[in-house]
């Protein structure tokens, strides 16, 4: 049976991480300063016993302290262990009796369970790992990653705060999808052109001639009537069709539009030579301007 | 979620749903204490090794601060001093929403972000002055731009928690009753107070 107790099982944890820390910036502190010497009673003959104690204890003032690394890390651990710990017993952590008395009930409340799977997560990781990127190599993907994290922090806020609208599930579902929809699904279904057009478009600049270009585009706009109608032939499996036909689309673009790109586009073809007494445009189609040196 | 009703989206009861359940208190705050704990933690490790590299170039009887550098005290101190003013205000937004004064809590929250604002404005004059080079062979450029950029990302962190939860204070989810949110957001920011004193002290005071 869970009671309240004066010191709780957080709180004894986090106090003895404190004093074990606490121990261990001493001890390094102390051997990393006499280990110059060859005897601990060498070090302490050569420079006393206080001064070699009151360098750790004074956090390096009175007296030296030896590894900074390992006494500074140790030393900042053993304080956020007591902050820890403070906070875990100041705030009576795992206490059903005390939250329940903070919020004036009978019972502690129960926590919430996630409602659904939430993807928005793994997707801000994406976004973060594009900024990182971006800023490596590439300012279009740098500021594409803070659009998209942006995004979806808005998107994973709206959420959150749904969840909690009401006490029906379905309710804060169709609350978040009243919300959400109008402004996703238009910036979705543009990123999904975007991302349509701009792969096909490196797919059919890399043709080798405009006669496989009109064949690739042709191909595709086949392809896509194709599964529209399939997926109209066969409503009852209308959801899983559209998700298959939508991972291999995407993943074909994507495939053929990065081949495209590394391939590189083909070069212009000739459009007719040019006839004697026409003039021949230079750059901007201003006329050609001859200097001569006069002698 | 839990799969769609039939009922489409535009005609949800909301006014028939049961209100939403009180959620259990303490837990906002103590992720918080945690995330602060790593935040800290982090920092320990980047000022303990600009402390043993200073060590260990002092020991060498060299010369830490590199040539035509100019570490002053002036910017330095008034972000500490703007940081303590920002403590009292993000404590005085907590102490307000805890006695449901909301015009207050409102007034709190955006001071604390207006010296959030001050301050970086104030990092930015810093680091225009300090003529300090990266392309350097110090380890001095690199260490304090790493040290003090870090803490300038762990504040605006602190402004956009903060801020979050200002914009929750205003759409009344915060009461007398319930307002971890807002002690959430206060905690994180005293622990970015905390870690620019330990590095206005290890960088700017002990150059």
């Amino acid at each position: 049976m869970l009671r309240s107790r004066m010191f709780t099982p957080g709180f004894k944890l986090y106090f003895g991480v404190f004093a074990f820390l606490l121990a261990g910036a001493m001890a390094v502190g102390i051997s990393s300063e006499i280990q110059h010497f060859k005897t601990v009673r060498e070090a302490l003959d050569y420079q006393g016993v206080i001064y070699t104690f009151t360098g750790p204890i004074s956090l390096g003032w009175k007296g030296a302290v030896g590894n900074h690394i390992g006494y500074t890390v140790m030393l900042v651990g053993a304080i956020v262990a007591a902050f820890l710990a403070f906070v875990l017993i100041a705030f009576r952590d795992a206490d059903p009796e005390a939250a329940a008395q903070v919020v004036q009930l009978d019972s502690v409340p129960l926590t919430k369970a996630p409602a659904g799977a939430n993807y928005l997560p793994i997707l801000s990781a994406f976004a973060l790992a594009l900024i990182g990127i971006g800023w490596i190599s590439s300012k279009p993907m740098f500021y594409a990653g803070i659009a998209l994290l942006v995004s979806l922090m808005a998107t994973w806020t709206v959420r959150a705060w749904a969840e909690r609208a009401t006490g029906d599930d379905e309710v804060n579902f169709q609350i978040y999808h009243r919300i959400i929809d109008p402004v996703r699904i238009p910036v979705l279904a543009v990123l999904l052109i975007g991302f349509v057009v701009f792969g096909l478009s490196r797919l059919i600049l890399a043709a080798p001639n405009k006669n496989t270009s009109s064949i690739i585009f042709g191909t595709a706009a086949i392809l896509f009537f194709a599964g529209v109608m399939i997926v109209y032939l066969f409503p009852h499996f209308s959801r899983s069709l559209t998700i298959a036909f939508v991972t291999i689309g995407a993943l074909a673009i994507l495939g053929l539009g990065i081949w495209g790109l590394a391939h590189g586009e083909r070069s212009p073809e000739e459009h007719g030579g040019t006839t004697s007494g026409e003039v021949t445009p230079t750059e901007g189609g201003l006329a050609p301007i001859t200097v001569g040196v006069s002698h | 979620m839990a799969a769609a009703t039939k009922v489409p989206a535009s005609y949800a009861p909301i006014d028939e749903a049961p209100p939403p359940p009180i959620a259990r208190p303490r837990v906002v705050i103590v992720a918080t204490a945690f995330a602060s704990a790593g935040c800290i933690m982090f920092f320990a490790g980047l000022i303990g090794i600009y402390l043993t590299e200073r060590a260990t170039v002092l020991g060498d009887s060299g010369t830490w601060l590199p040539d035509k550098s100019n570490f002053p005290l002036t910017q330095p101190n008034v972000m500490l001093l703007a940081l303590l003013c920002s403590s009292v205000m993000v404590q005085w937004a907590v102490d307000a929403i805890r006695r449901d004064d909301r015009p207050q809590a409102f007034m709190a929250l955006g001071l604390t972000l207006v010296f959030g604002l001050a301050v970086v404005n104030m990092a930015a004059y810093l680091f225009a002055v300090l003529n300090v080079d990266i392309a350097t062979k110090s380890l001095v450029p690199v260490l304090v731009y790493t040290i003090a950029g870090a803490h300038i990302l762990m504040l605006v962190g602190a402004m956009i928690f903060t801020g979050l939860m200002a914009f929750r204070a205003l759409g009344g989810q915060f009461t007398s009753r319930q307002h971890d949110g807002v002690s959430a957001a206060a905690m994180f920011w005293h622990a970015q107070v905390v870690v620019f004193v330990f590095i206005w002290y290890a960088i700017y005071i002990t150059k």
